[in-house]
C-alpha cells in the first residue's frame, strides 16, 4: 500500500469509527498524530567552525564531536493508518479483559453487581462483562489487518 | 489501489453496533482502568497478610452493590453510598482503598487521587467531619491512565507536579499506563518516580505493580503495628 492510498484508507477508517461508539478513541489518535514521532538524532558536529574571530585554524586532526539532540518526526499516512488501527484493536481487546478481571476479583470478594456514578449528575451505568462475542473482534481485527494492505 | 468499498462496509457493520459498557467514551475507559487497579490491590492486600476484605458504604454499613465515583469526589459526599473496600490486619488499624477522592495537598488545597488507600481512622474522620483526608496519611495513592496510544508527556509532567503535593512521608504514589509511552517513561525514570507502563491482566506489568503495592501494604503494617 502506497502512502496516497494509506491516507485513503485513514480517511475512511476516520468516517467509520467517527459514526461508532468508539468516536472518542479519535481524540486520542488525533492528540498522538499531532504530537509526532519523539526520538532522538545524532549530529556530527566535528568540523563546525565555532565563531571566533582570529582563531587560526587548526589543522591537526580534530577529536570526532558527537552530540545527540531531541527531535520530532511528523507519521507518514502508513504510520497514521496503524495508529488508528492500533487504537481500536487495542480499546477492543483489552477493556473487555480489564472488565472481566476487576469483575471476577470483585465478585469472589462478594460484590454483586458495580456500578458507576457521580455527584454532578444523576447518571449511573453498569460495569458488565464484555458483550461484543470474541469473534466478532477477531473478525474486526482481521478487517482493519487488511485494510493496511 | 483504491480502498475496498465492501471492507469499508464490513468494517462499518460490526464497529457501528459495538455496544459495551466502557467503551463509549473516554471517562468510562478510564473507570474500567481504574476499577482494574483496585481489584490489583486488593490482591496485593491478600499477598500482603490481609486477614479480611469487605466492601463498606459511607455510613460503613457491607455494601454488595458497588458504586465507585467515574469522576472525582469528596470522600465525605452524601449524595450516593460509595463505596470503599475495608482492608483488615492482624496488629494495625486497617486501610480503606477508595476510587477517585479528592485529598488535601501540602499547600492546603485539593487534589484528586484515581485509587488512594488510607488509614480507616482517617476515613472515618473525614467523613464524619467533612473534610477531605491529608496528604501526610496516604498509604498508597495511583494515577490511572488509560489510553489509546503514546500517552502524552503532559500526563507524566502533571503526575510530577502532583507528587510535589501529595508526596507523603511513608506512602508511595505511582502512576500506571495501559500502554508506554518513550517520553513519559524516560523523563519518569530519570526523576526515579514510580510509574507502570503496559498495565494489563497477565502481563509482567501486573504482576510487579502488584509486588509493589504489596510492599508497601507490608511497609505500612511494619511501621504501624499495635505493640
Amino acid at each position: 500500500m502506497d502512502e496516497q492510498d494509506a491516507q485513503l484508507a485513514f480517511d475512511e477508517l476516520r468516517r467509520v469509527v467517527a459514526d461508532s461508539p468508539l468516536a472518542w478513541v479519535l481524540a486520542n489518535v488525533d492528540d498522538e498524530i499531532q504530537r509526532g514521532r519523539p526520538g532522538t538524532r545524532t549530529l556530527d558536529r566535528t568540523n563546525e567552525d565555532i565563531g571566533i574571530f582570529d582563531m587560526p585554524r587548526r589543522t591537526s586532526a580534530r577529536s570526532r564531536k558527537i552530540e545527540r539532540f531531541t527531535t520530532v518526526t511528523p507519521f507518514t499516512s502508513s504510520e497514521r493508518l496503524e495508529l488508528l488501527v492500533s487504537a481500536v484493536d487495542r480499546v477492543l481487546t483489552q477493556i473487555p479483559e480489564l472488565e472481566e478481571r476487576a469483575l471476577s476479583d470483585f465478585r469472589e470478594r462478594g460484590a454483586r453487581e458495580v456500578r458507576f456514578a457521580d455527584d454532578t449528575s444523576d447518571r449511573e451505568y453498569l460495569l458488565d462483562r464484555a458483550t461484543v462475542p470474541i469473534g466478532a473482534v477477531a473478525n474486526l481485527v482481521g478487517l482493519l489487518r487488511e485494510l493496511q494492505k | 489501489m483504491p480502498v475496498d468499498p465492501a471492507l469499508i462496509a464490513a468494517i462499518r457493520n460490526v464497529v457501528g453496533h459495538l455496544a459495551v459498557p466502557g467503551l463509549t467514551t473516554a471517562a468510562e475507559a478510564n473507570d474500567v482502568f481504574e476499577a482494574y487497579v483496585l481489584s490489583r490491590v486488593l490482591a496485593a492486600a491478600t499477598t500482603a497478610g490481609a486477614t479480611s476484605i469487605h466492601w463498606r458504604d459511607r455510613l460503613d454499613n457491607s455494601a454488595t452493590t458497588l458504586i465507585f465515583r467515574t469522576a472525582p469526589g469528596a470522600i465525605y459526599s452524601d449524595r450516593r453510598l460509595y463505596t470503599h473496600a475495608l482492608l483488615t490486619f492482624p496488629q494495625t488499624d486497617p486501610l480503606e482503598v477508595h476510587i477517585g477522592v479528592i485529598v488535601e495537598g501540602k499547600s492546603g488545597v485539593a487534589h484528586e487521587c484515581d485509587v488512594v488507600v488510607l488509614p480507616h481512622s482517617e476515613g472515618r474522620l473525614c467523613r464524619a467531619s467533612a473534610v477531605n483526608p491529608r496528604h501526610s496519611q496516604i498509604v498508597i495513592a495511583v494515577e490511572c491512565k488509560y489510553y489509546t496510544g503514546q500517552i502524552p508527556l503532559n500526563l507524566a509532567r502533571s503526575f510530577v507536579g502532583l507528587l510535589s503535593e501529595i508526596s507523603c512521608t511513608y506512602g508511595q504514589c505511582y502512576f500506571v499506563v495501559n500502554t508506554g509511552s518513550w517520553t513519559a517513561e524516560k523523563m519518569l525514570a530519570k526523576q526515579k518516580r514510580h510509574w507502570e507502563s503496559d498495565l494489563l491482566p497477565n502481563t509482567a506489568s501486573e504482576q510487579s505493580i502488584t509486588a509493589s503495592f504489596a510492599k508497601a501494604l507490608r511497609d505500612y503494617q511494619v511501621r504501624n503495628r499495635n505493640v
